[in-house]
Parts: C-alpha cells; sequence; structure tokens
C-alpha cells in the first residue's frame, strides 16, 4: 500500500496545530502557577510539545519538495 | 519595552482555541486585541478600526492570509504585518514578506517568540517614525526662510543659495569663524533634490593629515597598522547626497590632488585599495582662510581653487550685518528659553551688543546669550552686566554706545559731526593742543585738520598750544 503524500501532508499540519494549542495553553498556565511543583510539571508538558513539533519539523522535510503545498 | 498608549493588534486565526490563547497572552502583555475566524472578518474589522499590528494565519478558510494583508497595507500602508505560517508554507510566507509583511513566525510558537517579533517590529516602526521627524525637523531647521538675516547683504546671500540649491555645483563659502558656514551648507543641502540623502560634513583642520585621508576616502583591511578592518569613507558615505568640507585650507598638498581627481572624475580609490569606487556626490567647501593669497602663495593649488570656487559665497562678519544683531539676540533668547519669549534684551545692553565688534561672529554672539540667559535667573530682562566682560569693556562701546536709531529717526550728518568733533577735542586734549600731533593720531593733513577746527569753531581750544608749539 503506498503513502497518500497528501494526505500526511494535511494530517502533519494539523498535528501541528494541536501542539501550537497545547504548547500555547501549557505556556499560559505557566504564567499563572505559583506552586513550583506544577511549574516543574507543566514545563515538562512544554518540553514534550516542542519536542513533538521538532519531529513533525522532520517528518515534513521527508515529504518530497513537489508534493508540499 | 515600556508602552504609553496600548498598541493595538488584530489576530486573524481559524483555530478557536489556538486563537483564544494568543489573544489572552498578548491582552495580558498589554496590548489592545482583537480577533477575526477567518479573513473576510478580519478585513472587515481593518475597514472600521485602525490597528498598529496585524498577526494573520497564512492558510484561512475562504480569502487565505496574503489577500488580508494586502487589504490592510491598502487601507493602513504603515500597518505592521505579521504572518503566522505552517512548516509548509514558509515558501509561500516568503513571498508575502516581499508583498509588504513585516516578518512571518512558524507555528507551533512559544508565546516569548511572538512578543519579541511584536517588540521588534513596534521598536522598528517607531524608529522610522523618529527619523522621518527628525528629517522633517531638519528640513524646517534649515529652511532658506528660518535663517536670520535681514540685512541686504544676507538677503542677496540668500537669494543665491536658492537660486543655486537646484544645481550639483560646487560652492566654495568663505568668511570669518562663526558666520555660519556649516549652516548655509546645509541650507544648499536641505533645499536641494539631493535632501532626503545625508550631508556628511568633515572638518578638515581638525584631523591629523595623517589620518584624514583615510578619513576621507576609507581605507582597506590592512592598509597600514591598526587597519583592522575595511572602512569606507566620508565620500562613499556621502553617496548620492552632499559632503561639506569645512577648513578646506588645512588640507596637504598629497591630499589636494586626491580631492582634485574626485572633483574631476567622482571617483577615487581607499587608502591601500585598487579597486576604482565612484560616487555621485556634491562638494560644498569652506573656508576661513584666505584661500586666494595661499594660491598665489603655493599653499594652495590653482586648479584645486577653481575647481571649488565654481559659486563663490562670502559671508560677511557680524559687525558688517549689525542690523540683524537684535534678531539673532532673539532668536537665541528664545532657544536657550525653551521657546518662551518673554524674555528680553535691556536698551543698553543692546547697544553694547551693537556696538562690539565680534571677532567670533554669531557664534561669540550665541555664546554671549547662552551666558546672560543663565545669568538671568528669574528676571526677564537681560542687563549689560549679563554680558560677558570682554563685551562690557570694550573700546568699541565707549566710541559706539550712543549711536542708535531711536523710534523718531536721527539726522545723519548731524551725528557724524558731533562724533567727528568729538574725536578732534580728544585728540587735542591728548596732544595738549599740539595740531601736528593730533593731525597724525586722526590719520589727517595738518591743513585738514584746521579746516575742521575753524568749521567746529575750535581755534581757541589749540590756541595755547599754538602760541607755544606750532
Amino acid at each position: 500500500m503506498e503513502l497518500d503524500l497528501s494526505k500526511t501532508r494535511n494530517s502533519l499540519h494539523q498535528l501541528n496545530n494541536k501542539i501550537a494549542q497545547i504548547l500555547a495553553y501549557a505556556e499560559l498556565l505557566q504564567l499563572s502557577l505559583t506552586n513550583e511543583k506544577e511549574k516543574e510539571r507543566i514545563k515538562l508538558i512544554i518540553k514534550g510539545a516542542l519536542d513533538a513539533r521538532d519531529i513533525i519539523a522532520v517528518l515534513m522535510t521527508e515529504i518530497p519538495r513537489s508534493e508540499q503545498g | 519595552m515600556e508602552r504609553t498608549k496600548p498598541e493595538s493588534i488584530l489576530i486573524v486565526d481559524d483555530e478557536t482555541e489556538f486563537r483564544n490563547a494568543i489573544v489572552a497572552y498578548l491582552a495580558g502583555e498589554g496590548y489592545q486585541v482583537q480577533a477575526a475566524s477567518n479573513g473576510e472578518e478580519g478585513l472587515e474589522l481593518l475597514k472600521t478600526l485602525p490597528f498598529d499590528i496585524l498577526l494573520t494565519d497564512m492558510k484561512l478558510p475562504g480569502i487565505d492570509g496574503s489577500a488580508v494583508l494586502q487589504g490592510g497595507l491598502a487601507l493602513y500602508p504603515e500597518l505592521i504585518c505579521i504572518i503566522i505560517t505552517g512548516y509548509g508554507t514558509v515558501e509561500s510566507a516568503v513571498e508575502v514578506m516581499k508583498k509588504g509583511a513585516y516578518d512571518y513566525i512558524a507555528k507551533p510558537f512559544q508565546l516569548l517568540e511572538i512578543s519579541h517579533v511584536l517588540q521588534q517590529a513596534l521598536e522598528k516602526r517607531r524608529l522610522k517614525e523618529e527619523n522621518a521627524y527628525l528629517k522633517t525637523q531638519l528640513k524646517e531647521k534649515y529652511k532658506i526662510e528660518s535663517i536670520i538675516g535681514n540685512s541686504k547683504g544676507m538677503q542677496e546671500i540668500f537669494q543665491l543659495v536658492e537660486t543655486i540649491s537646484s544645481t550639483n555645483s560646487t560652492v566654495l563659502i568663505t568668511g570669518e569663524t562663526g558666520t555660519g558656514k556649516e549652516l548655509i551648507a546645509k541650507a544648499i543641502h536641505y533645499n536641494s533634490q539631493r535632501k532626503d540623502q545625508k550631508i556628511v560634513s568633515i572638518n578638515c583642520g581638525a584631523i591629523p593629515e595623517t589620518l584624514l585621508e583615510s578619513e576621507l576616502f576609507g581605507h582597506v583591511k590592512g592598509a597600514f597598522t591598526g587597519a583592522h578592518q575595511t572602512r569606507i569613507g566620508r565620500f562613499e558615505q556621502a553617496d548620492k547626497g552632499t559632503i561639506f568640507l569645512d577648513e578646506i585650507g588645512n588640507m596637504s598638498p598629497s591630499l589636494q590632488v586626491k580631492l582634485l581627481r574626485v572633483l574631476q572624475e567622482r571617483e577615487f580609490e581607499r587608502v591601500g585599495g585598487t579597486e576604482t569606487i565612484k560616487v555621485d556626490v556634491r562638494i560644498i567647501a569652506a573656508t576661513s582662510a584666505g584661500l586666494k593669497e595661499m594660491v598665489e602663495q603655493n599653499l594652495f593649488r590653482s586648479d584645486l581653487y577653481y575647481r571649488l570656487n565654481v559659486i563663490p559665497i562670502q559671508l560677511p562678519p557680524l559687525r558688517e550685518r549689525r542690523e540683524d544683531i537684535p534678531l539673532l539676540a532673539r532668536h537665541f533668547i528664545k532657544k536657550f528659553c525653551g521657546n518662551i519669549e518673554t524674555k528680553t534684551v535691556s536698551q543698553d545692553a543692546m547697544k553694547m551688543l551693537m556696538s562690539y565688534s565680534w571677532p567670533g561672529n554669531i557664534r561669540q554672539l550665541e555664546n554671549a546669550i547662552e551666558r546672560a540667559v543663565a545669568l538671568l535667573g528669574l528676571r526677564n530682562i537681560i542687563l549689560s552686566s549679563d554680558l560677558p566682560h570682554e563685551i562690557q569693556n570694550s573700546k568699541d562701546n565707549f566710541f559706539l554706545s550712543d549711536i542708535f536709531i531711536p523710534d523718531e529717526g536721527i539726522d545723519l550728518n548731524d551725528r557724524i559731526a558731533v562724533l567727528e568733533r568729538e574725536l578732534i577735542l580728544q585728540s587735542l586734549e591728548k596732544t595738549g593742543g599740539n595740531k601736528n600731533r593730533a593731525a597724525k593720531l586722526l590719520n589727517l593733513k595738518r591743513t585738514t585738520l584746521i579746516e575742521k577746527l575753524r568749521r567746529f569753531d575750535l581755534e581757541k581750544e589749540s590756541a595755547t598750544e599754538k602760541d607755544h608749539f606750532a
């Protein structure tokens, strides 16, 4: 079965948008937290989101340029 | 960054949750934030409200970010547009930047990133606005009408400046120190077609000869000890604009040759370099030295002199345009009092200002007024005692302190006769009535003095001495 590059690209975009949402709210939450333990936990969510962003960036480069929008 | 009035931002993004997060963050940062979920809505908001910043996603349902940007810029050319883009659309974001976007930011981004981008964009706009304001101020300051001088000589110079500003001809401004040579050079520049470009000034007399060449023409890396990197000179800085070479008479013979080539060909090489640099620059030179005499004494190249002296402007010393002193004094008082016009000069002080010979010209007058204003305290009138000692004690004051035209006017011949009689009396007093010596003191022939003594009925005053010495 061949991979539909266009569908893959769209899915990655959607995933990207979700990560943007997670990252933004995690950072907003971080700004309002005073509890150090909770702050540490939020940092982990942010780190996870940033790592996921980097993975998507790598995947995007794997898709042939002609297939990118 | 400190903000007085919050900047307004319009965010256009179809991702509701993401959009709300950005709105919440930027509102917390002190911005006035409005949001739209698609391009059409964004454009409608732009039509009803002026925004400082447009932050729009590139991919939108309906019209895309590029169309919103173009619509926004058409409404407000100063609008700062920042594009939010996904990974796959970076290339198209770059295309949008060519259409006028300030920057783009790739999604997902951290909140601090957007904060930095916004601050940088606002700072850039602030600098741009400040630059435009300062340019307007400079143009206003150097408008011919803003330069003070009602005397006939100055009026003729203003006329000449207006005529020659539109040309590209080289100008040579001569005049004593402090007569306003640089002011006239700037007036020429800011009234010319080059006014939006730079005027670069350099005082050839203030820079050691060894450094002047590199200052004027620049140098290449390694040209001399300490030339760690290639540096452009003043001529290159002034490209498309004007260069003002003050105290040109102080230039060494070798530099005179190089300058001559620039004047003829508008080209030169940087110190230590081989590449010929071409510049489009108008040259305005100035000197307080007698260049013509220097040419006669072989201290200044005659070919350079004639190349520079295409349009000569001779600025008169202040003592030859005394009628401008009250105007200039008023201008400087206003300048040093922060534009408050309640301070004036007493009649006695004005008489002193009018009669002083002003060897330092307008610069000296400006300093005298600055000092007087500083000494004023709560008073509103500058007294003669507020003026510098050299002006208060000047012998010019004894000679001219009574020369002042009252509102009702004077009889010139009568006033001159009174002055003449007074000087003749003083000469007789000084010489004990000796007409030979008195005539010598006045640089007159003895017979002329005797004739004047008869006319002024002063024969008695010289009679005693005449009996003994004549």
